[in-house]
């Protein structure tokens, strides 16, 4: 059984009405959870959070002032204000879904979230954090993958898990390579020519080959370049834009394949 | 049937608990293993097979709800349950630090196993000794936490009336 379930020849066994009624269990139990210590930390943590804010407010003027540089030079072409006019958005069909209970071994990075073939969704659907503002949805990273569907709850792997492989693209080099999760939470891969390199801080998206990941969706920065062994190539480590700890709302892309 | 009953009852609420609201309760960012916990207190109340059965029911319950290779946890608790309830007359059940020695090597063996199996369906487990501390964090704190959930259990059966 676990052979055939690893090559695909099983089946999704999801329980059927059962599994609809410990999802439905879950996603109570997931709320409860999160209404507990959402609470407990906002009374603790309220010093912290006033210093935050102020950071955090300094930070947004910087990004508004290098945004505004990048929009000046950005606007003086046609082409590519219509490429960042297309680009600024959420261009897909989306699902807003819920987690509703995770994964908590260290083999594996899993999730189930509160919405299946029901809502529309498929298997390989794309999953990613988001933020909805008054000018539409805001991608904020690469959550992962629908790996399988039941009639209102889903499985989703994580980018961090061993399983998740995703063809990148650095945006400063252009060139593309492949990122993968590992046992021990991290995110390594490496690019498909030998003689790139990445340097600190440089921002991923997914490049779209192999068509699996839509492209352009961010994965997260380089945060350290490691020579292999044999000195010919580097492994790249990277940090995914997605807080994993504190998920709870994800949006799920639609994606017509 | 009846005690079984509410012991498997008692295995998907653990479940459920265990995968949507002690994520948020880490401590040293490891979460104990409840559902373990339970499968070595009810086998070694009861036998093999029984304590085979309820690891097949948590594993299930695990394999079903949040991993695409079926089987892999069904396998793991099927046999730390029928493994612990066959040896289960031989222990000293009435003494509680024969539960957290069984907990504590139950968790140890649930990971070897883990890793046998991951290993045979080609997951990369070279990086398994990063998490080698968490492991054993996760060993600690069940073995800690097994005696309140054994007396919680016992507390239980006997405001149920069962032995």
């Amino acid at each position: 059984m676990i052979g055939l379930s690893s090559i695909g020849r099983v089946d999704d066994v999801n329980l059927g009405f059962l599994g609809s009624v410990v999802s439905g269990l879950q996603k109570l139990t997931f709320n409860t959870g999160q209404t507990l210590t959402s609470s407990f930390y906002s009374v603790q943590e309220i010093v912290r959070m006033r210093e935050e804010n102020i950071m955090l407010t300094d930070t947004v003027h910087e990004l508004k002032e290098q945004v505004r540089l990048l929009e000046n030079i950005v606007n003086k072409s046609e082409a590519l204000k219509t490429e960042y006019e297309m680009k600024k958005n959420l261009s897909y069909d989306y699902t807003v879904g819920q987690v509703i209970a995770l994964d908590d071994s260290n083999w594996f990075s899993r999730f189930t979230i509160d919405k299946g073939t029901d809502d529309g969704l498929k298997v390989n659907d794309i999953v990613i954090s988001a933020v909805e503002t008054e000018k539409g949805v805001v991608q904020i990273g690469l959550v992962g993958i629908v790996a399988e569907t039941s009639s209102n709850w889903s499985k989703v792997i994580t980018v961090l898990d061993e399983s998740c492989k995703i063809s990148f693209r650095d945006i400063d080099s252009d060139e593309s390579g492949i990122v993968q999760g590992s046992i021990d939470g991290t995110v390594t891969g490496y690019f498909f020519n030998s003689k790139a390199v990445a340097n600190k801080d440089e921002f991923l998206v997914t490049s779209g080959i192999g068509e699996v990941y839509v492209p352009d969706i961010y994965i997260g920065n380089v945060t350290e370049v490691v020579p292999t062994t044999d000195a010919s190539t580097h492994r790249i480590v990277v940090e995914p834009a997605v807080e994993f700890t504190k998920l709870s709302r994800v949006y799920i892309l639609k994606v017509n394949r | 049937m009846k005690k079984f009953g509410l012991m498997a009852a008692m295995v998907a609420v653990s479940f459920i608990f265990q995968t949507s609201f002690f994520g948020f309760f880490d401590i040293f960012g490891t979460i104990p293993n409840v559902s373990l916990i339970l499968v070595v207190i009810f086998a070694m109340m009861t036998d093999g097979i029984t304590g085979g059965i309820l690891g097949i029911i948590t594993g299930v319950l695990y394999d079903a709800m949040l991993y695409d290779v079926f089987g892999v946890y069904t396998l793991v608790y099927f046999l730390i349950g029928a493994v612990i309830g066959s040896y289960s007359d031989s222990m000293m059940r009435e003494n509680y630090t024969a539960y957290c020695a069984v907990t504590a090597v139950s968790t140890i063996a649930m990971h070897l196993l883990l890793y046998l199996v991951l290993y045979f369906l080609k997951y990369s487990v070279g990086n398994a000794v990063f998490i080698f501390k968490s492991i054993f964090v996760e060993a600690a704190l069940n073995t800690v936490l097994v005696i309140f959930v054994l007396k919680l259990t016992v507390f239980i059966f006997s405001k149920l009336n069962m032995k």
